[in-house]
């Protein structure tokens, strides 16, 4: 009986240090991504102008251009949640029917330290700039682009990121700007930048079709060709 | 709140679609708008008057301003936009760029591959037959080198005091900008630097760069060259007015020609 008692013991104890565990999971690595299309778009032909010698035309020009210095990634999630263990056999699985949770992306290629997390500071932001070429006044620097602070609450595991304390943007939706939907906000743990994207559950996106995610990053913003940056993706299912 | 964490994630597929994964892919193209705000040109000074009287002989000093008839002026500001769009021009997000820098380009050639290589500064030194010479760009575009017979040239001669050799310097020997088109650098040092001008400020000084590149479409009828801007954030100009550009290009007005020659414009912000 004493034997009994002692077994049952061990096994609560077992079970709580599971749910401790359980408690401190963090976001992980995706098992597989799935590039299904890259898209840019089509440069417009020369605009034709008839003028005759010896004059002074004055021209206002409105342009737009592609910026290489980020890319976009937007797509979908689908996942399960499971119970395994070390040799990763499944004591349960379960389907993940509502998509909810965050998309990481950072350049770092060492796995993140997930307790160390916080918001991105200046000094982390102009850091990653400097790495990247990008000139801090620039229109399109990551300073300039994530200026506010809009976004939702979440957590990282078990650390709370609280709304609207990290620097942030959003993209937008059926072209047009606004700030409900498709947060992105910067993170750092230990100096490194983590872009975070606020997962929507198909949710119509930029161009009016429902995307999981929608999330920018910088690219290095040296003209001419340069080799495309690796970002190492993570994600964190709720 | 009361939160259920993730436990493991077992299967996960992402479907990515990512908008440009390359580098450096941009590439000059045709402005949203381009509008005229106004044209003008020099107004004639009246005559001046000499009495003659009859017997006399009078030594006379002239000095006289005459409109070229070479050349057409461009001034002008520009707002762009700098954009992350697909392919079907849906933005996924935007930077408004209220002083863009960057380039404009003016070309008679109605189409230009702006793949790398294909633009470089004009080497009018370069002979070789296919290859648009210095004395061509002023006269006539030879036939057959690849030059498209609808440019007649600006109809100079080697000796005018407006020709294209007497506006910009000669390819090497002037300093410039170093920009990129595309993906191709321009290199504005000595020695690789394009032929350039500088047009006025209102003091005469010039401020505001222009460089001749050249489209080389061999075979394909449409070799000629590009003029290209540099573009400045809110310079005052020559006329006292803040320009984010001046530029000139080529047209024949000689010999009573009053045909217009068809200008294609393309801006690359960065």
């Amino acid at each position: 009986m004493k034997q009994v008692l002692i077994n049952g013991l061990w096994i609560l104890m077992l079970i709580l240090l599971g749910g401790i565990i359980v408690a401190q999971s963090d976001p992980s690595a995706p098992t597989a991504i799935q590039n299904v299309s890259t898209m840019t778009t089509t440069p417009s032909p020369g605009a034709v102008m008839n003028s005759t010698g010896g004059s002074i035309l004055t021209l206002d020009i409105n342009a737009t251009t592609q910026n290489y210095r980020w890319k976009g990634f937007v797509g979908n999630v689908t996942g399960e949640l499971a119970l395994l263990d070390s040799a990763l056999n499944r004591l349960v699985t379960w389907n993940v029917q509502t998509i909810t949770g965050e998309l990481y992306a950072t350049r770092n290629s060492t796995l993140i330290t997930w307790s160390a997390v916080q918001c991105a500071n200046n000094s982390v932001i102009a850091a990653e700039q400097e790495a990247l070429n990008i000139t801090m006044t620039d229109v399109d620097s990551i300073n300039t682009t994530f200026s506010g602070t809009t976004h939702r609450g979440f957590y990282i595991g078990i650390t709370q990121i609280a709304a609207n304390t990290c620097r942030a943007t959003a993209l937008n939706v059926n072209n047009t700007q606004q700030s409900n939907y498709f947060q992105e906000i910067l993170l750092s743990d230990r100096g490194n930048l983590i872009y975070t994207s606020l997962l929507e559950n198909a949710t119509y996106g930029f161009n009016n079709q429902t995307y999981d995610f929608q999330m920018i990053v910088a690219e290095n913003a040296l003209q001419g060709s340069q080799p495309s940056t690796p970002y190492y993706f993570y994600i964190e299912l709720i | 709140m009361k939160r259920v964490h993730a436990l493991i994630i077992l299967v996960l597929i992402l479907s990515i679609l990512s908008i440009p994964f390359v580098l450096a892919t941009t590439t000059p193209e045709g402005p949203q708008t381009l509008t005229v705000v106004n044209s003008s040109r020099r107004t004639p000074a009246p005559s001046s008057s000499l009495q003659a009287t009859a017997g006399n002989v009078t030594h006379l000093n002239i000095a006289a301003n005459t409109v070229t008839q070479s050349w057409q002026g461009f001034v002008g500001n520009i707002t762009g936009t700098i954009t992350l769009d697909d392919s079907r021009n849906n933005t996924l997000y935007d930077w408004q760029a209220a002083d863009p820098e960057g380039e404009i380009y003016a070309t008679y050639l109605q189409t230009v591959d702006w793949s790398l290589g294909n633009v470089q500064c004009w080497n009018w030194t370069h002979t070789v037959a296919s290859y648009l010479q210095l004395v061509e760009l002023e006269t006539n575009p030879a036939a057959g080198d690849g030059a498209p017979n609808v440019y007649g040239g600006i109809g100079a001669l080697a000796d005018d005091p407006d020709g294209v050799n007497e506006t910009f310097t000669a390819p090497g020997l002037g300093m410039h900008a170093s920009f990129y088109v595309g993906s191709q650098l321009i290199n504005g040092s000595l020695g690789p630097s394009c032929p350039i001008t500088r047009l006025y400020n209102s003091t005469g000084q010039g401020t505001f760069q222009e460089v001749i590149l050249y489209h080389d479409g061999t075979g394909a009828s449409n070799d000629g060259v590009i003029y290209t801007a540099i573009i400045n954030q809110s310079v005052i100009g020559y006329d006292t007015q803040r320009w984010d550009f001046e530029m000139i290009v080529g047209e024949n007005g000689h010999e009573g020609d009053v045909t217009p020659i068809t200008y294609y414009f393309y801006v690359e912000l960065q």
